[in-house]
Formats: C-alpha cells, sequence, structure tokens
C-alpha cells in the first residue's frame, strides 16, 4: 500500500451551495484541503478526472446526475480517488447500494467528525486515538 | 376522492417523511455546523460569511415549515392582518434576482395581499421554472376586471403529463426523489396563499410553453 499523502485534497460534490461552503470551512478546520467543488455529478466525474484528488465527498442526491448515477463512471475514470457518499437521508436503497460498491456512507448533519475520519481513513491516515468515537 | 388503502397509505406516509427528512436535514446540517463554527470564528472575514449563510439557511428551514402549515391548511399560518397594497413588481424583480427567469414588462398597478404571501408564491412559481423549464422562462403581466395577472411562460420540449396533479401534494412530476430537491408542494402552497388573498394560480400547456398565472386582485 502507498505511503499516505502529507497533505489530503478532497474534491466536494452537493448541489447545495451553503452545504459546500460548510463543508469547505469544516474540512479546512480538519486540515484537509478541498481542491475543487461539484454541484452534481458530471462536474464532480470532470473535477477528479482533472485534479486526481486523494478523495471525492459526493452527496447521493444531486440534480442532472445524481451520486448513484456518477459512481460507476468515477471508480472507472479516476481509479485512485476514493468515495465517501454523503447523504441528508439514508435509506435502505442508499445504504444497499453503497454497500455494493463497498463505498463508506455518511450521514449529513452538522457534526462533521464521522466524514472527516471517512476521509482520513480512506487516503491512509489512520484516525488518531482521540478522534475514536 | 378515492380512500387510499393500507398499503397505499404507508407507501404516502413513507414517502412525506423521507421527503421532509430531506428538506429540512439540509438547512438544520448548515445551521448547527455554521453556527459551531461561528463560536470559534475569530476574524472578521469569515464571520461575515457565516452570519449571512446561518440567516439564509434558518428562514429556508422556516419556509419550509411554512409551507407544511399552508398545504395541509393549518390556519396558525394564515396572516392574521389585512390586506394591503403591494408592490407586485418589485416583488417579481427579487424573486428573479440570478435566475434563468426574465421579466418583461411592469403590472398595471398594485395588487391587494399580503406581500410575504405573495413573495412566497412566487419563489416557488419561480423555482418551478428553474426545475422543469428547458429554457428562459418569461414573465409578463396581464390587467383588467380588477386583477393584475403574473405570467410565466416556461419552454419545454414535450408534451408534460397532467400539469393539474402539480396541485397535489407531495407530487414531484418527472423530478424522481433521488434527484431533485424540493417538497413537491410549490403549486399547491402557491395557489393556497394566492387563494388566501382572493386570488389564484393555475396553469396549462400550450404547445411548447407551459403557462402559470397568478392572480391576485388589483388594488385600484
Amino acid at each position: 500500500m502507498a505511503d499516505p499523502p502529507e497533505q489530503i485534497d478532497v474534491v466536494v460534490a452537493d448541489d447545495e451551495t451553503d452545504i459546500r461552503l460548510l463543508l469547505k470551512l469544516q474540512l479546512r478546520q480538519a486540515g484537509i484541503h478541498v481542491v475543487g467543488e461539484a454541484g452534481d455529478g458530471q462536474e464532480a466525474i470532470d473535477l477528479c478526472a482533472a485534479l486526481r484528488p486523494h478523495v471525492v465527498v459526493l452527496d447521493l442526491l444531486m440534480p442532472r446526475m445524481t451520486g448513484f448515477e456518477a459512481i460507476p463512471e468515477l471508480l472507472e475514470r479516476c481509479p485512485d480517488t476514493r468515495i465517501v457518499a454523503y447523504s441528508a437521508v439514508a435509506g435502505e436503497f442508499a445504504r444497499t447500494e453503497m454497500a455494493r460498491w463497498g463505498i463508506p456512507l455518511r450521514l449529513k448533519n452538522g457534526d462533521a467528525e464521522p466524514l472527516i475520519q471517512a476521509i482520513r481513513e480512506l487516503a491512509g491516515h489512520p484516525a488518531d486515538e482521540h478522534e475514536l468515537r | 376522492m378515492t380512500a387510499l388503502g393500507p398499503e397505499a397509505l404507508e407507501f404516502v406516509r413513507d414517502r412525506v417523511i423521507h421527503v421532509v427528512g430531506h428538506e429540512l436535514r439540509t438547512p438544520l446540517t448548515t445551521v448547527r455546523g455554521l453556527a459551531e463554527l461561528l463560536g470559534e470564528a475569530s476574524d472578521a472575514e469569515l464571520r461575515e460569511t457565516l452570519i449571512p449563510a446561518l440567516v439564509r439557511n434558518a428562514r429556508r428551514a422556516e419556509r419550509l415549515l411554512d409551507d407544511l402549515l399552508i398545504a395541509a391548511e393549518i390556519d396558525t399560518a394564515r396572516p392574521t392582518d389585512p390586506p394591503q397594497p403591494v408592490d407586485l413588481g418589485r416583488l417579481v424583480a427579487e424573486a428573479t434576482i440570478d435566475t434563468p427567469v426574465e421579466v418583461e414588462g411592469a403590472p398595471s398597478g398594485p395588487v391587494l395581499a399580503h406581500a410575504d404571501a405573495v413573495a412566497h408564491a412566487l419563489g416557488h412559481l419561480v423555482d418551478n421554472a428553474e426545475q422543469y423549464g428547458d429554457d428562459t422562462t418569461v414573465v409578463r403581466f396581464e390587467g383588467g376586471g380588477g386583477t393584475v395577472v403574473t405570467v410565466f411562460e416556461t419552454p419545454v420540449d414535450h408534451q408534460m403529463p397532467d400539469l393539474e396533479l402539480g396541485f397535489e401534494l407531495f407530487f414531484r412530476g418527472e423530478q424522481a426523489v433521488t434527484r431533485s430537491a424540493g417538497l413537491g408542494v410549490g403549486l399547491p402552497v402557491a395557489r393556497a396563499l394566492a387563494r388566501m388573498d382572493g386570488g389564484d394560480v393555475t396553469i396549462h400547456q400550450d404547445g411548447g410553453t407551459v403557462v402559470t398565472r397568478l392572480m391576485l386582485p388589483s388594488a385600484r
């Protein structure tokens, strides 16, 4: 397994501008670098192909192209970019689909710590002991 | 009205809870997260970014609650003060800022209504035009007979099936629940708000154009 990167680069994909603002600030505070923002699945694919981030935070419910629809192409075109799904509601369908793809799913709420921990783990940064919850 | 069976009722209940949960989660997530960041923010520039976003999202959550109360015809959402002359042209201009909706002309005069309710109804009609239109929606005005009509003309590239269904609560047309934001109460809420002030909302398709009309009583 490759050494973990010194800096974790992330693309944030969410159709809500204020959610992207919140994530950018929360991730920056955690020392994670947001290198790009996408408003739908196609933008996420294009940005990840161009920027090659370590991780993409992918909202599942977006207009034009959903996160569900973007996943196969992301996996094919950006095999080095890991995906963490991020959703306001996580019904049985979302849970089953993400489990099938082997993609961690985190619930979109005000507590960013589970998402940050998932990003670190995907980028090869084991969680610090004090971060375990 | 046909009564729904238990399975259909359960399906509707689950859909409503799912959609309301999703729509409330977004502003509440933002409010909580931004409030926590604000508590730790020391520089003025960051605070200037956070505070408007907080207000915007608190207002969005409030609007969702208003929508649900109005949609359910719960009287607590109805204004208790009398209607006043309202500058409809200004409200339309405000509702269409930064949207692909173009305004042509101006209304013949003020309407007699509640400004907040008119702004709320216009917000839903503009949202619908953005979500369902294939090109720029044009807004124009008609008048006469004591009514001022705001006409939304939204180009579409296909026949929209039974537009009247849009007045059903939680109907989201071709926008599957997995694809777009919104409760699916825009048209019924806009109609309920217009009717509170003696007006109405209608919708029909005329060839390649969906025509939505917001009618309000003239103040003149």
